[in-house]
């Protein structure tokens, strides 16, 4: 695997390979948590926790792991960190556990801890394996909050709970309104990064 | 050669799958009990709002609800003003995917003071500003808990989550019954 500057793990995460706009990972879980943006933002942050943690693991481990087992391992890997992350909002934030329900542990089978855990995580050294995680989980979060603030303020008048104006498309509120903005934002992060969706390279 | 990597594979599964139970055990063991907290603190704060100035409040669902009828506690509120003791129901009803927990107060004659959404999950959008938007909550306010009007909500209700509303009501209707008819025998 060819070696990468942090300005393009960055730039690839946030932009040219966001996970959820460009390679489309997570999007079921993002289409449920984006319908308001403190559910989004809390979504995004366990997402984020549950990558860095099973990213340095999985590199610890890459000795080891081989490619007959890589599944496994990056399965087990993501599935015990999701039930920490879980068990940890329920304790300290309650409100967020409500709201997310059973999204929040479905991280551990979502596409993207496996996918990143399965290409990059267990086959690089921890610091290039976390750098990678935190700019795709920050791409993750980024897109499903700038998609939550669009639904919450078009569809229910509000802003991160705030009413702002009473009203509002009801439709974006919903899954259909939810994938149709997803590819609206996907076709214009695709226009404007000017490069072509390649899930396929990593 | 094969061999060793079947081993090694092997190795590496069970090595993870250790992890990944030590990392769970560990984080039950670490925030097991104040995930169970949070749950009674956001209860605690949902019944001294639904009953203010209370004096606390005693589980007393063993005493009135069979075990094996799952989503049903009832709460016995003491007054703090030397009035009557009020009563909550706290109930988990599912309609067309829509999950609600609500908590709904009871007078000490079985009069609906107040219902209360705990969590609404499931079904399309926000399911707390669903409910709220419908206004089904403002009919429930004064009826008795024997009343006609609360089935005949649940013919009238809209989507899934006002069903699930009508039908947790229906509930802790049917749970504060069984409270009234003991103090009634009782008497």
């Amino acid at each position: 695997m060819r070696k990468r500057s942090l300005s393009d793990i960055a730039a690839d995460g946030l932009l040219y390979k966001n996970p959820l706009l460009i390679r489309m990972l997570g999007l079921s879980t993002a289409v449920f948590a984006s319908t308001a943006a403190k559910n989004a933002l809390a979504m995004g942050l366990c997402a984020l926790a549950v990558l860095m943690l099973s990213a340095v693991t999985l590199s610890v481990l890459r000795g080891v792991i081989t490619d007959a087992s890589r599944k496994w391992c990056v399965l087990f890997t993501v599935c015990g960190y999701t039930t920490l992350v879980h068990l940890f909002v329920r304790a300290f934030f309650h409100g967020a556990d409500a709201a997310l329900g059973i999204y929040l542990p479905l991280i551990a089978v979502s596409g993207l801890c496996f996918t990143h855990g399965s290409a990059i995580a267990s086959r690089v050294s921890p610091v290039p394996a976390l750098l990678d995680a935190l700019f795709v989980g920050l791409g993750y979060l980024a897109a499903m909050t700038v998609a939550a603030v669009i639904r919450e303020l078009f569809g229910m008048g509000s802003f991160f709970g705030i009413r702002i104006f009473n009203g509002g498309v009801a439709f974006l509120a919903t899954p259909a309104g939810g994938f149709i903005l997803f590819g609206i934002l996907a076709a214009a992060v695709t226009y404007f990064s000017g490069k072509r969706r390649d899930s396929d390279e990593l | 050669m094969e061999t060793n990597n079947t081993a090694k594979s092997l190795l590496s599964g069970f090595l993870c799958l250790a992890l990944a139970l030590a990392v769970s055990l560990g984080a039950g063991i670490l925030f097991g009990d104040k995930a169970k907290k949070g749950t009674d603190a956001e209860l605690t704060a949902a019944i001294n709002a639904a009953a203010e100035g209370n004096a606390g409040y005693e589980d007393i669902t063993d005493d009135y609800i069979p075990q094996n009828e799952k989503g049903v506690s009832l709460y016995l509120i003491k007054s703090g003003t030397g009035g009557k003791d009020v009563y909550c129901a706290r109930t988990t009803a599912k309609s067309r995917g829509c999950t609600v927990d609500a908590l709904t107060t009871f007078s000490a004659d079985g009069v609906i003071m107040s219902v209360r959404i705990l969590s609404a999950k499931g079904g399309n959008g926000n399911g707390a500003d669903i409910i709220e938007k419908s206004g089904i909550l403002s009919h429930f306010g004064g009826v008795p808990y024997d009343s006609d009007v609360i089935t005949v909500n649940s013919v009238t209700a809209a989507g899934g989550f006002d069903d699930a509303v009508v039908i947790s009501v229906n509930k802790a209707c049917g749970a504060i019954s069984k409270v009234l008819y003991v103090e009634e025998e009782s008497e």
